[in-house]
């Protein structure tokens, strides 16, 4: 008899049976099955191939530990791929396959790349295919790796809940230890978390335990629950404590059934008790990767879990002081169980798609099933996660917690401690804050480690198929550092990152090179503890909240009004308006505006307010320009330099009055101008004296510019002078509109007269209409960023960042003379002295002029000189501008104010073209218009 | 340059709400909104201070937004300007931030899965990062909350409120 189940035991509901099919193939099983638990009693022994040889393998274990029952799921329209078999509950007409096996992993049609083994140990890859080229066998390769296959059609509705929160004491593992140290917390009065990922709580009690302090197992444990649940605490079953940060963050990913993604619960704990539990180790044989080799407390979780018995025959390959324990529970129930020690002598399984015996020092036992444990290994991972150390212990064979991570305690077996009276001492009393008791350990065992140079293959990691002679190659190649190795043979990269791989691998390594095994130490821990859907990691941001762009108060009537819309600086802006082509719609907005006007939505502007008694001062401070001789109701354009003497941003500077001013910074740029004023404000400066409010969204903006931008605005009936000699370039006034304060100035960016009037943003509709219909009267309407992106590089206006790059000083913009000026001491004022900062050969703007007729240039194109073409420089902007009759463009030349008039080659995507070195103002030079 | 009209949805109306069971989300405008930056602002505001998890009365009120900012609600009109005498800088920014007003008693549940939020944990300010967006949240009573955003960000913020209880 190869598997088979009892006809009672277990939790599973014996009343509703469950359909499902395996490779095609129909079986029965029952709810609160596992897939695994249910092939297993249907007595399916191959539930998988290996990643490299496709050897047949069986399931190992019961729960995380599985390295071999990994498959890809379909249900209704869902397919999962890589699920767990053993963690994975069996749900009606469910089509489970194998993941790397085809037609089936009984018959893998690769099964035959087994035979050529001897060629395909550690290093293959990265030794054979090197010549002529790896790329050249990369894409094949990449095809027969990898397990399942993602499906593209996952549904929609597949997003985790996502919730924070916290508790004093977050209990990992609701075994013995894990129940009695949340009740203890709960009962002194603690918020308590108990996570189990199991469905039910007892962890080793299903498998092991008859009766537990005088009780029944399952009254024992209703009891804990009902105690912990009086007190306030809170028990989560399927959910599993991924991963441990820092400042007591803990990811616990709550599952709700297949399809059905996880929720994700970041939770910070006060403290936290582990008590994960223990997990057996393989014994390294040969062989061992038979389907029929099990763990020995995997098989007793079956019987006890699912009543599934994996065997009639068997042999328990273990020598430590539970076995005899195990082998009875056997016994009981029917089963012919021989006991071999394997620290004894080496043993060797036979069978070929299946185990047919064991043999040891040349006695041979006939079994179907051999049930091995090396002994048992501590499930650490969240202590390693939160910085815990590790401590080999000789007498159990494994490393267990030593010195304790920042409040985090490890109780019962996840500490070693492998006795049931011991583990609810330890539980109680890590629940309780008090200390750990003293006790002698009842568990022993004979330490079995794999023996380098022994016959056979032995399998030290199951998925990935590494052997014992793998990690000898490594050795003999060097690679004798457990991080070297694990990348070499890639043992432990596996799905289940070398759960059941790292000790052997590591003793393996140890016994090669004559060390004892602290000495090899081990790899890192790192989270998640078991694969998690990508999903569950997912951030706020997601489709239209994924990066999300500010939105204009005007954004309904750019609507209205048939704008096109796009991201300009992290806000969403008209491009320019209108139902034609970008290019005919851009040009019509640009003659527009030189001929009569436009109206620009101009809200993103920044309006930045400094105040204080030291305001003036910090204002000259931060900029490169000299602000403290400006006067109130006068703007001053300046930049704003980082410590390097790198041009962040420009921007205007409104003075309002002796301790208060407002800066306009570039609208992409309020929130870090504002970012950067806190920074300097509070280094250097005395922060009680100087205050920084970032006021752009208050504010709304609206510009007018163009030849009859002074008649429009007039429409509004402002208590303002507008004309020329009352109110010039570069002045302000603040006034009030229909009841509301309204700001206007005279600042241009397309080299027109121009108004620029703010209002609070719950206003700006009204302004915007008044314009709109005043404006229509006289061709004046809205334009779009790229109308105005043409019309100031007419006049050479720089974009920063788009015309600047991360190396550009003031004087590289022709913008020298404020330096030499000022006397006080500015951010960047040392660095602009430095001889990288005064180089003859700075990269300096010029505009480019190409030849009539000629194609306008491609931004990004670089302008090269040299036989071998080297680049001197590159073109930042370039527009075809009907209003110059000619291409435009604005560019950074290495020396470029000193060339005007130099022919010049440009190069793009394999292309040349000629251009002329110029100034970059290709419209109205003497500002006329800017000061009509 | 890439026409994104279609790729973003029009800014919600102020009058949408969203009403799923045990919360009701809605917006609400207070009548002004003044920040004001002093030294010893904290000490010398008129108004009641709110931090977290503090209520905030139905009258005025001021949020503390750090150690030496304030934000008054419904207060009284000032004048943007530094104030020599009790060197406080004052701004208007009443129409700077939008309000999110989060009612139920699911309302708590929908702020823990944007922010991470306790009763138990108090803090002097109402600053936090909320669905990853900077804001400004505080109780108006047990099941009550108001969330304001920036102006710019509301619809940001109103979008990651929907999607959280659809």
């Amino acid at each position: 008899m190869i598997g088979g189940r009892f006809e009672t035991g277990g939790l599973i509901d014996r009343a509703t049976p469950i359909y499902f099919t395996f490779d095609g193939r129909r079986y029965a099983g029952f709810r609160g099955d596992t897939i695994a638990s249910a092939l297993l009693a249907n007595g399916v022994r191959v539930v998988g191939r290996s990643f490299k040889y496709h050897r047949p393998r069986g399931v190992w274990g019961s729960w995380f530990d599985e390295p071999n029952a990994i498959f890809s799921v379909t249900l209704g329209d869902v397919t999962m791929p890589n699920m767990l078999g053993t963690t994975t509950l069996l749900e009606p007409g469910m089509s489970v396959r194998a993941v790397n096996a085809w037609p089936s992993a009984q018959n893998d049609i690769k099964g035959g790349l087994d035979l050529f083994h001897r060629f395909l140990g550690a290093g293959f890859y990265y030794k054979t295919f090197m010549a002529p080229d790896w790329h050249l066998f990369e894409p094949m390769i990449r095809r027969m790796a990898g397990l399942g296959v993602v499906d593209a059609s996952l549904p929609g509705d597949y997003v985790s809940q996502q919730i924070t929160d916290r508790c004093d004491l977050l209990v990992v593992g609701a075994g013995p230890a894990g129940l009695v140290a949340a009740e203890a917390a709960a009962c002194a009065g603690k918020s308590v978390w108990l996570v189990e990922d199991h469905a039910d709580l007892g962890g080793s009690l299903r498998r092991r335990g008859d009766r537990i302090e005088g009780q029944s197992v399952e009254d024992w444990i209703t009891a804990r629950c009902a105690a912990i649940e009086a007190a306030g605490g809170k028990i989560l079953t399927r959910t599993t404590a991924f991963g441990a940060y820092d400042h007591g963050l803990f990811g616990l990913a709550r599952e709700h059934g297949f399809g059905k993604a996880p929720t994700l619960y970041r939770l910070r704990a006060g403290a936290c008790v582990l008590a994960a539990g223990a997990i057996d180790r393989p014994v390294t044989f040969a062989s061992n990767d038979l389907p029929g080799v099990h763990s020995l407390e995997g098989a007793l979780d079956y019987m006890g879990r699912y009543g599934v018995l994996l065997g009639g025959d068997i042999a328990i390959a273990a020598n430590h002081s539970q076995v005899d324990q195990a082998a009875e529970r056997m016994k009981a129930v029917g089963c012919r169980v021989s006991v071999i020690d394997p620290a004894a002598g080496c043993i060797a399984a036979r069978g070929r798609k299946g185990v047919r015996g064991i043999g040891q020092n040349g006695r041979h036992v006939d079994c179907e099933t051999i049930l091995a444990s090396a002994g048992w290994t501590p499930v650490v991972h969240l202590w390693r996660h939160a910085g815990g150390k590790l401590v080999w212990d000789d007498a159990l064979a494994t490393f267990r917690p030593a010195e304790p991570p920042e409040n985090m305690r490890a109780v019962g077996a996840a500490n070693g401690t492998f006795g049931l009276d011991q583990a609810l001492a330890e539980g109680r009393a890590a629940g309780a804050g008090q200390a750990a008791p003293d006790f002698v350990s009842v568990f022993s065992l004979t330490p079995v480690l794999p023996v380098p140079g022994t016959k056979g293959r032995q399998w030290i990691d199951f998925q990935h198929d590494v052997t014992l002679k793998d990690v000898e190659l490594a050795a003999r190649e060097n690679y004798v550092s457990v991080e070297h190795l694990k990348r070499y043979t890639t043992l432990g990269m596996a799905s289940d990152q070398g759960k059941t791989s790292n000790i052997p691998g590591l003793a393996a390594m140890a016994a090669i090179q004559g060390k004892a095994i602290p000495e090899v130490g081990s790899t890192t821990f790192r989270p998640p503890f078991v694969p998690m859907p990508l999903e569950l990691y997912h951030g706020h941001h997601r489709r239209q909240s994924f990066h999300p762009l500010k939105r204009l108060p005007l954004e309904d009537r750019h609507r209205a009004a048939g704008a096109v819309l796009g991201e300009y600086g992290g806000w969403l802006r008209p491009a320019w308006y209108g139902s034609g082509s970008e290019r005919d719609e851009v040009a019509r907005e640009v003659r527009m505006v030189r001929a009569t006007g436009g109206l620009l939505d101009a809200s993103p502007l920044g309006k930045i307010e400094i105040m204080g008694p030291d305001a003036e001062a910090f204002v000259n401070f931060v900029y490169y320009n000299t602000m403290s001789t400006l006067k109130p109701g006068r703007l001053r354009y300046g930049f704003l330099l980082t410590e390097r003497g790198v041009v962040y941003d420009d921007g205007v500077v409104f003075r309002m009055g002796p301790d208060r001013f407002v800066i306009s910074s570039s609208s992409s740029h309020a929130e870090g101008v504002t970012g950067l004023l806190e920074g300097w404000r509070q280094d250097g400066n005395d922060p009680n004296r100087i205050f920084v409010h970032d006021t752009t969204n208050h504010w709304s903006t609206v510009t007018i510019t163009g030849p009859s931008a002074r008649a429009v605005t007039a429409t509004l009936g402002l208590d303002v002078d507008l004309s020329s000699d009352a109110f010039p370039h570069m002045s302000f006034r603040e006034t009030i509109w229909q009841g509301d304060p309204l700001r206007i100035a005279r600042v241009s960016f397309t080299g027109e007269v121009s108004y620029e009037m703010s209002v609070r943003a719950g206003r700006v509709h009204e302004l915007w209409d008044t314009l709109t219909r005043a404006g229509a009267e006289q061709n004046v309407r809205p334009i779009g960023l790229e109308a105005i992106s043409v019309l100031r590089a007419e006049k050479g206006f720089i974009i920063i960042g788009k015309d600047t790059d991360g190396e550009t000083m003031p004087h590289d913009l022709g913008f020298a003379v404020p330096r030499l000026r000022k006397s006080a001491a500015f951010v960047g004022d040392r660095s602009l002295h430095t001889d990288v900062a005064n180089d003859p050969e700075r990269r300096q703007m010029v505009g480019l002029a190409v030849a009539s007729g000629a194609p306008m240039l491609a931004t990004g194109a670089h302008i090269v000189e040299g036989k071998t073409p080297r680049s001197i420089g590159i073109v930042t902007s370039s527009y075809d501008t009907t209003s110059i009759g000619r291409p435009i463009a604005l560019a950074l030349v290495d020396r470029g104010a000193g060339r005007h008039g130099e022919m010049v080659t440009v190069w793009h995507m394999g292309q040349t073209t000629s251009a002329t070195i110029i100034a970059p103002c290709a419209f109205d030079p003497k500002g006329d218009r800017i000061h009509a | 340059m890439r026409n994104d009209t279609a790729r973003w949805d029009a800014p919600p109306s102020p009058d949408t709400s969203i009403v799923v069971p045990g919360l009701r989300i809605y917006r609400d405008s207070p009548s002004r909104l003044t920040l004001i930056s002093g030294v010893r602002v904290r000490l010398d505001s008129d108004l009641p201070l709110v931090g977290w998890p503090d209520e905030a009365p139905d009258a005025a009120h001021a949020l503390v937004l750090r150690r030496d900012r304030i934000l008054e609600v419904d207060g009284p009109a000032r004048c943007d300007s530094w104030d020599e005498e009790k060197s406080v800088a004052r701004s208007d920014m009443t129409d700077g931030y939008g309000r999110v007003i989060l009612e139920g008693p699911a309302a708590m549940n929908l702020l823990r899965q944007g922010a991470e939020i306790s009763l138990d944990i108090p803090s002097p300010a109402v600053t936090r990062l909320v669905f990853g967006l900077p804001a400004m949240l505080h109780r108006m009573s047990s099941d009550r909350f108001a969330l304001f955003f920036t102006r710019a960000q509301l619809a940001a913020g109103w979008t990651a409120l929907q999607s959280h209880t659809s």
